[in-house]
């Protein structure tokens, strides 16, 4: 009951929340505070400024540690006053500034966790490029909270710019952005021409050495909007059975797989938390010490309920095997 | 009535009982339409909950309305304002399993679909297999009496419960323990089967020890369609007399069939009535099995014959999409037939049973009462068993359909007595079968059976504060 | 018509097909965690939002409901009546948002 009380407390203050992230991404370009460094800082100086594949991080991974962090904050704000107040404030300045920052090496791990997956996608032999200003988070939030017109507007902003700049076809890395790309956009836009693949999609298998010499044993979490929302579930499969990982599949697993949770986060934490705490259950209970994912969010959301399991990105993994 | 829900509050904690008319609009509506109403409703997590609530019921004149996943379809789960529902999905643990002793125990609100996937890998398996595996619980699924497709090797509900922990509506909430972990058992009058099929007006089922038994080696399935319905049934005939291992023996009717296949695009395809056999059978005899299948299919004129050597096989070809898309086409065609934007479908499967042989004779009938009161009507069913499902949909504001239906249902039920049948095979009566139940004994010149029944429930439930009004008629004798 | 009442309809339309079968709730991770009570899985968010459209319900209810989805599409896969649940789910917060411009 007590953690009901709780949700119903957030419920009730769920459009004020909705509102400062959705003010936050029509006027600021994202839905929480971040730095440039934790959303650029990750890039190399040599990366190629022209190519076929523009690739396209989405902001996703650099935005995960920080949703914590923000999480945290609004989950001390119990009163709706203070809630008004605050989003009287956000109109001024952006008040997920003001959470505590994540630590450092959170920062550094997604950034290696990005470049691995450029590499994973550079020695697949794909041409791709990259520029920062044209690299933006792709509405994901106004998308689940139905704010539609304003996506379309933010939509539109997003795709001009990349056909300004001569894209056509982009890589994704994270499921999240990438059903934006393939599934919602396409619906929502007029004209629009952007072809979307998913990393997974793309990489060669003979880029490996095919000999694993990993001692622990895997469970391969799927997310929702890889498996249900654009099918892609075999392929990263593909990849560990080509280098001889050895990978459990949990109970709900592939097209059936179960939520992590995170996409009630920013509205009902615990509520969050308490679906978080159910799905590791049940991959750790396949007796696996470490658990594969392939999204950010997952990612968080299981970091933030346990910090005893060992949580692994999928590209983390495989590109310690690139030949 | 606040009393009421301040007292059951504090007799087992607050987080338990709901009050909230959302949820009590959520929890007063069953898989057809009958809307209820209640005072709340009462999530217990042990049967030392459901006994104090029992007590607390019996003390004050309040009544109990026992659900699983309300996915009944004859009204048995829907409450009235004069009580309270006990929803027992809280009560989800699976206790104990025994492969060697071949049985598992578990609580009343674990969902069968979760006991298989339970199961899964073991080589077990639970084999009642009803449509609704999905949402069906153990708790509802006993009390139900439910069957499934492969009713036609291993029964129904009755064949498969062991032992059960129950709640009497009495006094003290008495918590009785019946039968146990053996199949044999000869204690006295079998209780256990008279609970089987009460539909909640005997006792509260809190927790069921199961019978398992081992999944088939392999299965082998035939489709075929038939152009007359007489090749079709001396198919059935002739395997039956073949000695086979039948496991699933599936109908559907032409009409049906040509429906089924506009609107959903199964993978597989004929025109005519179709019949689906599975026999079950080991390995090294697969091949046999299936040829000697096929031949007597052949021999009856079937048409557009499709195999499968094992049930993957049987998926990936979707021999089944038919069968199993039945109930979609027909929610499909339903709301495709609305006039009004904003009106809902009423969906009603009829659930009789004719012995196997009978049963050209019941497809005609049916039809003929089909096209006098001008329903629409899609027809399925279990040939293995007899059982046959045809469904009909009414919009829910036309009223007149509404009041002819009652007719129709009594003139198939009528047709199934005629054809020395029953007018309920695995989904019960709940309110809307007592005349049928009533007509049906009454031409066997047994009234007095349904006596009995009302005193077995007076024995079990003396202030009858338990499903009242459900499944016996209250007149009559 | 306007956006806000096309809208309405769509979702009106969709959700009123719901049997009441109940074979989505086994999959859906709200309806597991807390109170297991029907208003936070798919049967419950289905047909509180036609009683909404319908007869009115407690918009405080009804938010907590339809705010807690995940929108996982877990449940859709299972509904044999082809609702989009998930999605109607998620159109529906559109309309409480006042359609957000549509209207
Ligand atoms: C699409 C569809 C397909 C179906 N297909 C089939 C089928 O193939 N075969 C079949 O047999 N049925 C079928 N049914 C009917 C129904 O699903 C089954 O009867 C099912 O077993 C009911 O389970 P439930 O948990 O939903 O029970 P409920 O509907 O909640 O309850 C059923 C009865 O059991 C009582 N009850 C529930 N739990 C307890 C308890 N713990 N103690 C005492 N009483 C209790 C209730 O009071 C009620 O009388 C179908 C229904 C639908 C909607
Ligand atoms: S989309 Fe919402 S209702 Fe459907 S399974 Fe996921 S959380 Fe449950
Ligand atoms: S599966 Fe579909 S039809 Fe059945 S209860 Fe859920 S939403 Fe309704």
């Amino acid at each position: 009951m007590e953690v009901m009380e709780l949700v119903n407390r957030y419920i009730n203050n769920s459009n004020l929340i909705i509102e400062i992230i959705r003010r936050n991404i029509m006027k600021r370009g994202y839905p929480i505070y971040i730095p440039n460094k934790a959303l650029y800082g990750w890039i190399d100086e040599d990366f190629p400024r022209d190519g076929e594949y523009f690739f396209y991080t989405g902001l996703m991974y650099q935005m995960a540690p920080y949703i914590e962090r923000i999480v945290n904050m609004l989950q001390k704000l119990r009163s709706g006053v203070l809630f008004k107040v605050i989003n009287i404030l956000n109109r001024v300045v952006d008040v997920s500034r003001f959470s505590s920052k994540p630590s450092h090496e959170e920062v550094m791990k997604m950034h290696k966790i990005i470049r691995n997956i450029y590499s994973l996608v550079y020695r697949s032999g794909l041409s791709v490029w990259y520029d920062p200003s044209i690299d933006k988070y792709a509405g994901v939030l106004l998308y689940e909270f139905g704010l539609m017109d304003d996506l379309k507007i933010y939509a539109e902003r997003i795709s001009d710019a990349l056909s300004s700049m001569g894209v056509n076809k982009i890589v994704t890395i994270d499921p999240h952005t990438t059903y934006m790309f393939k599934k919602v956009f396409p619906s929502l836009l007029e004209n629009y021409s952007i072809e979307a693949y998913s990393y997974l999609e793309l990489i060669d298998e003979d880029i490996f050495v095919g000999s694993s010499a990993e001692q622990n044993k895997f469970v391969i979490h799927d997310p929702c909007y890889y498996a249900r929302g654009v099918g892609v579930f075999s392929e990263p499969r593909k990849l560990l059975d080509r280098i001889g990982v050895e990978y459990i599949e949990p109970k709900f697993n592939r097209v059936d797989t179960y939520c992590c949770g995170g996409p009630v986060e920013s509205l009902s934490p615990l509520f969050s938390a308490k679906i978080g705490v159910k799905r590791l259950g049940m991959l750790v209970d396949t007796g696996a010490d470490e658990v594969i994912t392939m999204c950010p969010i997952c990612m968080a959301n299981f970091r933030r309920v346990s910090k005893e399991v060992n949580i692994i990105d999928l590209s983390e993994l495989i590109s310690k095997y690139i030949k | 009535m606040e009393d009421h829900v301040k007292n059951l509050s504090k007799l087992i904690g607050h987080d338990k009982v709901y009050v909230d008319p959302a949820t009590i609009k959520l929890y007063s509506k069953n898989a057809v339409y009958y809307e209820g109403n209640a005072l709340a409703i009462v999530f217990p997590e042990s049967t030392e909950d459901v006994s104090k609530i029992v007590r607390y019921a019996y003390e004050n004149d309040l009544k109990i309305y026992p659900q699983g996943s309300a996915s009944e379809i004859v009204g048995s789960s829907t409450p009235k304002d004069d009580g309270i529902v006990m929803s027992f999905v809280r009560m989800r643990k699976i206790k104990d399993v025994s492969y060697i002793d071949s049985y598992v125990v578990c609580e009343p609100g674990v969902r069968l679909v979760e006991l298989n996937n339970y199961l899964k890998g073991s080589g077990y398996m639970f084999p009642i297999d009803p449509a609704s595996i999905k949402s069906a619980t153990v708790g509802g699924a006993i009390n139900s009496g439910s069957g499934g497709m492969m009713g036609a090797k291993y029964g129904t509900m009755k064949d498969w419960v062991l032992g059960l922990e129950v709640v009497l509506p009495n006094e003290e909430g008495s918590v009785l323990r019946l039968g146990g972990k053996t199949t044999k058992n000869r204690e006295g009058y079998d209780l256990i089967r008279l609970i089987v099929g009460s539909e909640g007006t005997l006792a509260l089922v809190t927790e069921a020890i199961l019978r398992i038994t081992l999944a088939p080696e392999e299965v082998v399935t035939v489709a075929g369609f038939f152009n007359d319905l007489e090749d079709l049934m001396r198919c059935v005939i002739n395997i039956k007399e073949s000695k086979l291992d039948i496991l699933i023996m599936e109908f559907v009717d032409d009409v049906t069939t040509k429906i089924t296949i506009d609107t959903i695009k199964p993978r597989v395809s004929g025109s005519g009535h179709l019949l689906i056999t599975s026999v079950s059978t080991v390995k090294e005899a697969a091949q046999r099995v299936l040829d000697k299948l096929i031949d007597i299919y052949n021999r009856n004129n079937s048409s557009n014959i499709v195999s499968a050597r094992s049930m993957e096989e049987a998926e990936a070809l979707g021999i089944f999409d038919i069968r199993r898309n039945l109930y979609p086409a027909t929610i499909k065609i339903a709301s495709s037939s609305l006039e009004v934007d904003e009106e809902k479908p009423y969906i009603f499967v009829e659930d009789i049973s004719v012995p196997p042989s009978r049963l050209v004779e019941a497809v005609k009938r049916l039809r003929n009462i089909s096209e006098k009161y001008g329903f629409p009507m899609t027809l399925g069913g279990h040939v293995g068993d007899g059982n046959l499902h045809p469904v009909v949909w009414i919009r829910e504001g036309d009223r007149e359909k509404m009041d002819q239906f009652n007719n129709f249902v009594m003139d198939i039920m009528k047709m199934a007595v005629e054809l020395d049948g029953v007018i309920s095979s695995e989904h019960g009566i709940g309110m809307v079968k007592k005349d049928g139940l009533i007509m049906s004994y009454r031409r066997r010149n047994s009234l007095y059976a349904l006596k009995l029944m009302r005193e077995i429930k007076r024995i079990f439930d003396p202030k009858s504060i338990l499903n009242p009004d459900k499944m016996l008629p209250s007149d009559v004798y | 018509m306007s956006g806000l009442a096309e809208l309405r309809r769509e979702i009106l339309r969709d959700v009123l097909k719901c049997s009441y079968c109940a074979m989505c709730e086994w999959v859906c991770p709200t309806l597991d965690v807390e109170s297991n009570n029907r208003l936070y899985g798919p049967r419950g968010r289905v047909n509180l939002i036609a009683s909404y459209f319908r007869e009115g319900v407690d918009i405080g209810i009804l938010k907590e409901s339809i705010y807690t989805c995940l929108v996982c599409m877990a449940c859709t896969r299972q509904c044999p009546a082809g609702i989009d649940i998930a999605e109607d789910i998620r159109k529906f917060r559109l309309f409480l948002d006042g359609g957000n411009g549509v209207g």
